[in-house]
């Protein structure tokens, strides 16, 4: 291997070069992070006035408290379906959309324009859709038979969440797996189709695989999404209700730190989301990016 | 009966470039068939058309006496070796070899077996773990060989397998697909652009130009009997020396500057006095004159290029450019030289429609 280090002449040059980029982590995540970590062991008055140190206790109440171990186990489930869902459906419509011959851009453009849209206004936007007084969606499905209310059923409020979490997510998933299948080498698909003539096979057996560096970097991405940027959706279409049945981690911590005002808990939650994240990436570069590139 | 039969084949691309142009063509079972031509003249679209990557707009294609041409790619019993590979990145090599064998339901003994001796005939062994990105550029291209070999199919398709290796390891290739392809004695379709490639590997040889077959003939009959201009051009490096002359009587023609050439013998008599035609000679096949030797043509000297086992000398004969290929490295100062041939190396052609006259 050649050592494609580069050598300043001066040992400080570097540093100065990282420094702006430095300077913007420390205030914007360090700092904050390690606030967080400091309010948690801490117990503040609601005003902000006065604050004790409380040790492990605030930890010590989140572990205990059926509520939070509920939002702790939603989170999971409702991030994984996402990112499933958003994955699966993504990848089928890239390679429908990869194989369409005439008019490829078009469907590209279409499937890609969502992006575009805030988290925010989709979920405003899938709030009148069904809602109970005025949604077209919210009529058709109570047509249907099913029994659909959001409002007081909690599996409905959470298929409705990931619904549109699921939906505002594709696009970015779309575009990223076109742009994988367009990388694999068209003599490569040819030379599969000489020797594989069942077309599922060949995609299981050849596209799939060599879309698993894409799919790696996808899934990150997509966690990422169900965990934190799905907060504009629940805010504006749920709240969290019915009764606490659809809060998520990231939900929760703005519940209790900005309307229910108790940092120390907050805090303590952040703590515990940071671990988790961190414990995350940590198993997806270990071992799972370790087995998919080539 | 034929191995692979074109019955005048056509595609055109959705573009409206008709590439290939009513080709017909029968191999022999065994036989190595060359196609060559210049850049763009349908060399692959014809075989990624027999391979079943394209889908023909005329014609159809037979392997071994069952018409193929409406079958999937995996169903013709072929298999190809493409240009840069085409290796499955994410397989080991024992993978890549396997992969098309497993799909068609072979057992793993068999597999084993067979990817085995592959790798043995290969020298592939040691390599059988490691994947693609891990071997050299001749090491691929054997595992790409490989990957054909075990399928034990009824045609090897090349597409220029050869052009992305160095000219060393061009030449060694070379001549191991040759070896390898009289072992197996597996019918193959191979492309390139590359003459020497062509001559040496070719049982026989098919000429293209603008999706049109030229000429097919063995090497030798190719490169000696030239069915027109193009052909007589193409193959043959420097390119055969061309002259406009005219017939003036039953066994002389006249070139543009009034120098005379005498037909040959067994060309007398046989074009009518007055016809224009095209005289073409290789470089090699002219020499100079020597120790009082009489010149049959004068020749204007220009640059010479020295390439070792040989030069080229060249210049002009009758206002036209011209090369000579010596064997020797000579110095020459003269303006003019005098050149000799022996009229039987002459091929003539006809002016207007570039064909070859001699042809009965
Ligand atoms: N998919 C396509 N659509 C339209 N035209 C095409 C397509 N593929 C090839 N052609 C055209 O068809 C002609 C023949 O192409 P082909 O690839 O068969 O040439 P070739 O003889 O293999 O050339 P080379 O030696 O450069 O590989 C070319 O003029 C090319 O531009
Ligand atoms: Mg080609």
């Amino acid at each position: 291997m050649a050592n494609k280090r580069v050598q300043f002449s001066h040992p400080i040059i570097p540093y100065l070069f990282i420094a702006p980029q430095m300077l913007i982590i420390a205030i914007f995540f360090i700092w904050p992070a390690l606030q967080a970590a400091y309010l948690s062991f801490m117990l503040e008055d609601p005003w902000g006035m006065s604050r004790e140190f409380v040790g492990l206790e605030n930890y010590q109440y989140l572990f205990n408290s059926a509520e939070y171990l509920y939002s702790f186990g939603f989170s999971i489930v409702f991030s994984a379906l996402v990112a499933f869902l958003s994955l699966g459906t993504a990848l089928i419509l890239a390679v429908k959309a990869n194989a369409v011959l005439h008019m490829q851009s078009t469907y590209r453009v279409l499937i890609t324009w969502v992006y575009a849209i805030a988290p925010a206004v989709a979920g405003i936007t899938a709030y009148f859709i069904f809602n109970r007084h005025i949604g077209v969606m919210y009529d058709f499905l109570n047509s249907l038979g099913w029994q659909f209310n959001p409002e007081a059923d909690a599996v409905d409020a959470s298929a409705l969440l990931i619904l549109v979490s699921v939906w505002k997510q594709i696009p970015v998933n779309f575009v990223f797996f076109l742009a994988g299948l367009q990388g694999i080498p068209k003599a490569v698909r040819e030379a599969a189709a000489l020797d594989c003539a069942n077309e599922r096979r060949r995609f299981w057996t050849i596209t799939f695989p060599l879309l698993a560096p894409t799919g790696f970097f996808l899934l990150v991405i997509n966690i990422t999404y169900a965990f934190f940027d799905t907060f504009g959706i629940i805010d504006t279409l749920t709240q969290g209700t019915p009764g606490g049945r659809t809060t998520t981690l990231v939900y929760k911590v703005y519940q209790d730190g900005f309307l229910g005002a108790d940092l120390g808990l907050s805090s303590a939650q952040s703590v515990v989301l940071m671990l988790l994240v961190l414990s995350l990436t940590f198993v997806q570069f270990r071992f799972i990016e370790r087995k998919i590139h080539y | 009966m034929g191995a692979l039969k074109l019955s005048s084949i056509e595609k055109t691309y959705p573009n409206g470039h008709r590439a290939v142009r009513g080709v017909s063509l029968e191999i022999e079972p065994g036989e190595f068939l060359v196609l060559v031509g210049p850049s763009g003249c349908g060399k692959s679209t014809i075989l990624r058309t027999i391979a079943g990557l394209e889908q023909l707009t005329g014609g159809e294609i037979h392997i071994a006496e069952e018409r193929v041409d409406e079958r999937l790619p995996a169903k013709r019993d072929i298999a190809m070796v493409f240009q840069n590979y085409a290796l499955y990145p994410h397989m080991s090599v024992y993978k890549n070899m396997a992969y098309g064998l497993k799909n068609r339901g072979v057992s793993k003994e068999e597999i084993n077996s067979k990817v085995t001796e592959a790798a043995k005939m290969l020298q592939l062994t040691d390599y059988l773990e490691r994947k693609p990105s891990q071997l050299s550029g001749g090491q691929r291209q054997r595992v790409a060989m490989g990957r054909a070999m075990v399928r034990s199919p009824k045609l090897f398709l090349f597409d220029e397998p050869l052009s992305n290796l160095d000219a060393r390891l061009r030449a060694e290739m070379r001549l191991e697909i040759k070896q390898l392809q009289r072992k197996l004695k597996t019918t193959s379709v191979f492309v390139t652009h590359d003459q020497v490639e062509a001559m040496t590997l070719a049982d026989r040889l098919v000429v293209l130009n603008q999706g049109e077959i030229q000429q097919v003939g063995t090497p030798k009959e190719v490169y000696h009997q030239p069915a027109n201009i193009f052909v007589a051009t193409f193959l043959g490096a420097p390119a055969m020396n061309l002259f406009e002359a005219r017939v003036t009587s039953a066994n002389e023609m006249t070139l543009n500057d009034g120098q005379t050439i005498q037909l040959p013998a067994e060309m007398a008599n046989r074009v009518e006095p007055g016809r224009n035609v095209t005289v073409g000679i290789r470089p090699e096949h002219l020499a100079l004159t020597q120790n009082g030797q009489r010149p049959l043509l004068n020749f204007e000297t220009g640059l010479s290029e020295e390439l070792g086992t040989s030069q080229l000398l060249h210049g002009k004969i009758a206002g036209t450019d011209c090369t000579l290929n010596l064997p020797h490295f000579d110095q020459h100062s003269e303006d003019q030289l005098g050149v000799v041939f022996e009229p039987k190396h002459l091929h003539l052609f006809d002016v207007e429609t570039g064909k070859r006259i001699d042809h009965g």
